[in-house]
């Protein structure tokens, strides 16, 4: 079975399609969620290396390119898997309380785990693929601080050199004179990891494929973001002769949360990206022939060479400056591209740089002019999201019947809004719990049993 | 249609809730794992650069004495020329182009020695005068280069210089008054080998000019032992375990206290461990640089001589002891010069501790946590020294602030044995002093905590106080009242 063979046909198949249907595909980059019921229908040892890789689940849910970099980085199944979990139990808990419940039901033999809804381009789907691709960012980088992945180590080497070089520079300016120890480099292959695991199925060429790049990138961005520095100052008597600092990771609940508030905040992006907008003659049904012009351009993102026919190359040049974001500038790319970063020679891919970078090289338009272009942190959706209330099984919505809900709240979670005015049932059923907890000294403490009468409230 | 489409794929009912325990176990952030990768190492390897700069400059100075010790004609100008390059060289390489105000504060200090030896009128009080100096040139450069984050990094170096060139003021005027000649300034070598001596040039401590003078002129062989590579180990070991403690373990063990009382506890304890991790610090550096702290002080027998002493602050017997305990060499300067000075002149005690932590404090430079850390700390200790000695004397126990002295000349008194009249109940009293020490300290110290901040606002710095309503200072009150009823 030539797999190549299979992408190739999966691929014409997406092209065509993307020309004729409205539409857009789902892109591919989303198999490799899957990855997180590997080891799981014998739950003996889930994590141990060894039988990870005879999963067939492995083989069924990445993509070539995703194997080769999980084969020559070992001990990154491990954390993707971890990280492919962290991203669920967020999401659901992030969503627990809304008709969309970020329910992983769907999943059963190689279905893409979130269900059908990620074929559409909707809010919840731009969540989902920053959730995820934040979350490897983070488990990725945990695991590279815990050691547990060969390829990336901490370097050191250019910390050593902080207490000097920074004060040597100058002391005009400010708080960046003092270097920061720790660490570093394990966010930077989290970041690069990634980028090559999580994006490899999306080549940016037509607009979903850059909304989904667009998400995933804004997932990473929001993980760089709370990598903290602490500080602390040692001396003679609150002086600060010695100052020691070491970087943190924040919690994922944090990311979490962030990240649910770009959701609230999300921008929509225009279906036909711009293209018509800026003057220029470019036909509508472009999408393909700009994937071409894309993949085959290999250029550095800042030649803006005439002949350019890609989509991105234009938008640089021709838009109007107020609209125009280049992404390079944002602090991810410059920290990932730079030279001394040790994570690009750890991950051991073989795409060209010029070209990968290339493809997070644009800018999406928001829908309504008035409204600012997304920025790098932002999440982007390209069609409003279906209800959720009714049971829609072409888009893999399970509907709200059956949910509980809250009767005195007002939001989402209150009655009226989730079970979307059909009403809702009211039982009264008993629950056993502890209670009356005593503490005795020392130290034991002791609980009754109380059977306590709940009223839950059900959507019809 | 679909309905057969959707029905192929999902059973209905998959659990759900599976991925709640997942949550749970994702919490733990602070495991000890990522404790060790995020904060112990990168500490510690920051750590070991600076102590390998430390004492490789302290070491490479003395092994460079050792083969002068060896040239045939031996010159001292040369020996010292050695030490000022080598401080020289580590300033340069530990804080970069800043070192200059280092070199530029010993320029003006030396100048001013010989400016005020021209006039004999002055010639008597030089100590007075240069302790006037120093601390107006500090305060001034302060004002002006304040809000450089390279001011920070020296300052404590300068402190040590200023406290290097009071104590040669005052040892000079000594010799004034007993040989009723004109000052003799030391001459430029010597004087500036004294400041820029590598040993204590970055972390102090503050060693006398004598003990510096005694170490070059020592035969240096007799001093480089084994003994001394041990007392570097320790105190590097050590110094390195409280930079942990006070960076890592303490504030990620209790890393979100519900309690206030917790927080101050910890805070006052990462600031203590912070000290511990300075002064043994410097410990090694002196260990390393030969150097000792006094001609007729006792090094311990493992860790050299004792900067500070850990025991006597975690378990405290009076304020005043912890005071004495913190940074010896700075006590016995302050005691030596300041406090002794003032007391022959006003001959009151209670003017002479409070010009003693006045200078202290404006030693430190313009730091309001400094000022009101130890302006709290002399009423505090003052009042449960004056408290302390009151009842010692209507009860005749040993429960003064000092412990008492070996042949006990109180009647009830623990050291005459358990057994002996009241042994136990002025144990008891000492015990209870000693928590109400060590509370008054996480008071006193968590104030400390956060140096890193430039909050020179008044409110920010009493914030931690505020909190817990000025609680100390209302006891301190109390306690005086008890005093003055008693």
């Amino acid at each position: 079975m030539d797999l190549s063979a299979v992408l190739f046909v999966c691929l014409i198949t997406l092209c065509t399609s993307t020309g004729s249907k409205p539409k857009p595909g789902r892109g591919k980059g989303s198999m490799w969620w899957g990855i997180a019921k590997v080891g799981e229908p014998n739950n003996i040892s889930p994590l141990s290396s060894g039988i990870m890789y005879m999963d067939p689940a492995i083989h069924s849910t990445l993509r070539r390119k995703q194997r080769r970099l999980v084969r020559d980085n070992p001990g990154v199944l491990g954390a993707l898997v971890k990280g492919a979990n962290l991203a669920i139990s967020e999401c659901q808990h992030q969503f627990r309380n809304r008709r969309w419940n970020c329910s992983t039901r769907n999943f059963l033999r190689g279905k893409n785990l979130f269900g059908k809804i990620v074929d559409r381009g909707c809010r919840e789907t731009g969540f989902i693929y920053a959730i995820t691709s934040a979350a490897v960012t983070h488990s990725i980088a945990r695991a590279c601080s815990e050691g547990s992945i060969e390829s990336c180590t901490c370097d050191y080497s250019h910390q050593s050199r902080s207490p000097q070089a920074s004060h040597q520079t100058g002391s005009v300016a400010g708080v960046r004179d003092w270097e920061w120890g720790g660490c570093s480099d394990n966010i930077g292959f989290g970041f690069k990891f990634s980028r090559d695991f999580v994006d490899t199925g999306e080549r940016g060429r037509n607009l979903r494929e850059k909304m989904n790049l667009h998400n995933n990138e804004a997932g990473r961005s929001h993980v760089q973001a709370e990598m903290r520095q602490e500080c602390k100052c040692h001396g003679m008597s609150g002086s600060c002769t010695v100052k020691t600092c070491w970087m943190r990771l924040a919690n994922f609940r944090v990311i979490g949360d962030n990240l649910k508030d770009r959701f609230d905040g999300a921008s929509r992006v225009m279906v036909s990206n711009s293209l018509r907008q800026n003057g220029n003659t470019v036909p509508s049904n472009l999408a393909n022939s700009n994937g071409i012009g894309m993949s085959s351009a290999a250029m550095s993102p800042n030649a803006a060479s005439p002949n350019a026919f890609s989509a991105d190359q234009m938008i640089n040049d021709h838009m109007p400056d107020h609209l125009i974001k280049i992404h390079p500038n944002k602090p991810p790319l410059n920290t990932v591209n730079n030279p001394n970063s040790v994570s690009r020679n750890s991950v051991r891919s073989r795409g060209r740089q010029g070209k990968k970078n290339n493809r997070y090289n644009f800018q999406l338009k928001p829908q309504n002019p008035e409204h600012k272009p997304p920025g790098p942190k932002d999440i982007v959706y390209l069609e409003q999201s279906p209800s959720f209330c009714e049971k829609n099984l072409r888009l893999g919505i399970q509907g709200t019947h059956g949910r509980q809900c809250n009767d005195t709240s007002i939001g989402v979670d209150g009655c009226d809004l989730m079970c979307c005015g059909r009403g809702y049932r009211t039982q009264v059923i008993d629950v056993i719990e502890r209670c009356a907890c005593t503490f005795h000294w020392c130290c034991e403490v002791k609980c009754k049993t109380c059977r306590i009468k709940k009223t839950i409230h059900t959507c019809l | 249609m679909y309905l057969s489409y959707y029905n192929y794929d999902e059973p209905l009912d998959y659990a759900e809730e599976e991925y709640d325990t997942i949550l749970e176990e994702n919490q733990s952030i602070n495991s000890w794992a990522n404790i060790c990768e995020s904060c112990i190492i990168p500490s510690t390897m920051q750590i070991i650069w600076y102590m390998a700069v430390l004492l490789g400059f302290s070491l490479l100075c003395r092994i460079a004495f050792v083969f002068c010790y060896y040239l045939p004609n031996k010159k001292e100008w040369l020996l010292h020329l050695i030490s000022i390059s080598a401080g020289c060289g580590m300033l340069i390489v530990a804080v970069g182009t800043n070192s200059f105000f280092i070199i530029f504060f010993a320029i003006i200090s030396y100048s001013t020695f010989h400016l005020v030896n021209l006039f004999s009128p002055f010639r008597k009080n030089i100590g007075v005068i240069m302790v006037i100096c120093t601390i107006l040139t500090q305060l001034c450069s302060e004002q002006i280069w304040k809000h450089q984050i390279a001011w920070q990094m020296i300052k404590g170096s300068i402190m040590v210089v200023n406290m290097k060139i009071i104590s040669i003021a005052f040892e000079m005027e000594q010799t004034v008054l007993k040989s009723q000649r004109g000052i003799i300034v030391p001459n430029v070598f010597s004087f500036f080998g004294y400041i820029f001596t590598p040993a204590n040039l970055i972390v102090g401590p503050w060693v006398p000019y004598s003990s510096y003078l005694y170490s070059i002129r020592l035969n240096p062989m007799h001093q480089f032992r084994m003994r001394r590579v041990m007392w570097c180990g320790f105190c590097c070991l050590l110094s390195l375990g409280f930079i942990n403690l006070s960076n890592c373990i303490v504030p990620y063990l209790i890393s979100d206290p519900r309690l206030i009382w917790v927080r101050i506890f910890r805070d006052a304890f990462a600031v203590r461990c912070s000290h511990y991790f300075v002064s043994f610090l410097s410990q090694a550096s002196i260990a390393a640089g030969g150097l000792c702290l006094d001609k007729d002080d006792k090094p311990n027998k493992w860790l050299g001589y004792m900067i500070t002493q850990p025991i006597h602050i975690e378990f405290p017997r009076s304020l005043s002891s912890v005071v004495r305990a913190w940074n010896i060499p700075m006590h016995k300067f302050l005691k030596e010069f300041i406090f002794r000075g003032i007391y022959k002149r006003f001959k009151s005690h209670f003017v002479a501790i409070f010009v003693t932590y006045l200078v202290s404090s404006l030693l430190h430079g313009q730091y309001l946590k400094i000022y009101l850390a130890l302006f709290s700390l002399a009423i505090f200790g003052f009042v449960e020294s004056k408290l302390r000695k009151k009842i010692s004397i209507a009860f005749n126990a040993c429960v003064t602030a000092e412990a008492c002295q070996k042949p006990c000349r109180f009647k009830y008194c623990p050291s005459k044995g358990w057994r002996s009249d009241g042994a136990l109940l002025v144990k008891l009293t000492n015990i209870l002093f000693s928590l109400a020490t060590i509370f008054h300290l996480a008071y006193i110290g968590a104030m400390m905590e956060s140096v890193a901040d430039e909050g020179n606002d008044f409110a920010d710095n009493l914030n931690v106080w505020s909190t817990v309503n000025f609680i100390n200072h209302w006891l301190v009150l109390l306690t005086y009242a008890l005093y003055l009823v008693i």
